[in-house]
């Protein structure tokens, strides 16, 4: 090989490696690598997703528009049952807000949701109804699941996938199964991937199966 | 005819030049803080506590140090701004504070913030980081800033900045192992810029 080839090839793997790299930004990250085992789980209620767009700049809370919303909850919903399916759990999922409600109070839960994804904000109370309306829906767990996409400015082009990706753009996917038996959250886990909401669904999939894979039932 | 041109050409090259240092001026403007309570004036504090730096990053894998790289910055600042302060280096003080607590803090949860005889917390916090290997390297950092009084058990300044770094060539590659740092130190010098001042 001559040096001049030599030079070539050399300068080719490294523009290689360097767009290798700039694809592996886009790969989910979980905050918690350590497993939960959970046996005897074999019957999950699935909340409603939360789904947020957010400002990256100062945190404002941003519209989600309703195709958007539509298809990344759809998305979330299958990647949740197909990963309990292959753990052998039962998903019963719950398909408007207004489930929960819980019922005979008919105060609602949605606060819950919205605000206290802490699990140690909980009043003794508010454990009691959540674990009125699971033993009401038949459920041991519930699982809560909120994707917050934060929208950042600027971009850059993928030379990988030809898209035009935010770099400061990402979503964060929080989770919690809460069980009634315990009063308490059993599980919690959070993932994290680079991404704008206005790429496939198949990253959401990809982020889902990392976060409930550190869930173990048997 | 040459005379004639030359006037309008110099009119147009005041008019562009002028248009370059007003965009020059407004880039570095600083931006106002996203929330400040009504009624909040810098001269009540009388004296700032400020906690260690909060990790809120999902990946925690890559570890940090922030208070070597953060806390140095803000000392530095509020001291240029004519605050009298204590910097706190436990990080079990912070240990708890979780994302949500943050955004939805009641009024409960404020009066419980340690150390307790403080009445003025600032707390910065560190949401995101990271760093890429293009041709070149980028870095960015998200980092919030919150004030808290204890006393009024509420929110009186509030703050997020975005800092992006990069460096093409090779001399940019070379320097991704301290892209995200720099980003960090940028996002905390731009947070501190739009702190209020105390001196006139």
């Amino acid at each position: 090989m001559t040096k001049n080839k030599l030079v070539r090839w050399s300068g080719l793997a490294l523009v290689v490696s360097c767009l290798l790299l700039t694809e592996c930004a886009t790969t989910p990250t979980i905050q918690n690598r350590q497993n939960t085992y959970l046996p005897g789980l074999t019957r999950v209620v699935l909340a409603p997703p939360l789904i947020e767009y957010r400002d990256v700049e100062g945190n404002n809370p941003r519209d989600v528009p309703q195709s958007a919303h539509d298809r990344i909850c759809q998305g979330l919903t299958s990647a949740i049952c197909d990963c309990f399916a292959r753990k052998r759990i039962e998903v019963s999922g719950m398909s408007t807000p207004s489930a929960l409600i819980c019922q005979p109070t008919g105060e609602p839960l949605e606060a819950y949701r919205v605000t206290k994804m802490d699990e140690s904000t909980l009043s003794e109370r508010e454990r009691e109804m959540l674990s009125n309306f699971l033993r009401a829906a038949g459920g041991s767990h519930i699982l809560f699941m909120r994707s917050r996409f934060y929208i950042g400015p600027g971009g850059f082009w993928n030379p990988m996938s030809g898209a035009i990706a935010a770099g400061t753009s990402r979503m964060v996917l929080d989770a919690h199964l809460f069980s009634t038996d315990d009063k308490r959250t059993v599980w919690k886990q959070a993932a994290q991937v680079r991404v704008s909401p206005e790429t496939d669904n198949q990253y959401l999939a990809t982020a889902v199966a990392m976060l409930l894979d550190t869930l173990e039932v048997k | 005819m040459t005379q004639k041109m030359r006037v309008p050409c110099k009119r147009v090259l005041i008019l562009v030049m002028s248009m370059a240092l007003l965009c020059f001026i407004s880039n570095c403007a600083t931006k106002p803080p996203d929330f400040v309570a009504p009624g909040f004036t810098s001269a009540q504090v009388d004296m700032l506590c400020v906690l260690p730096v909060l990790d809120h990053r999902v990946d925690q894998s890559k570890q940090l140090k922030l208070d070597e790289w953060v806390l140095p910055i803000a000392e530095r600042n509020l001291e240029k701004k004519g605050y009298i302060y204590s910097i706190q280096r436990d990080p079990s003080l912070v240990e708890a504070i979780s994302r949500d607590t943050l955004e939805a803090a009641t009024p409960e949860w404020i009066a419980s913030i340690e150390p307790q005889a403080s009445r003025y917390i600032l707390m910065l916090v560190l949401e995101d980081s990271s760093s890429k290997l293009t041709f070149g390297s980028t870095g960015s950092a998200e980092l919030s800033g919150y004030l808290f009084d204890k006393q009024s058990r509420s929110l009186v300044w509030r703050n997020k900045e975005l800092a992006r770094l990069g460096q093409g060539g090779l001399i940019g590659m070379a320097m991704k192992s301290t892209m995200e740092r720099s980003a960090i130190e940028q996002a905390t010098i731009q947070m501190l810029r739009t702190f209020p001042s105390r001196k006139k």
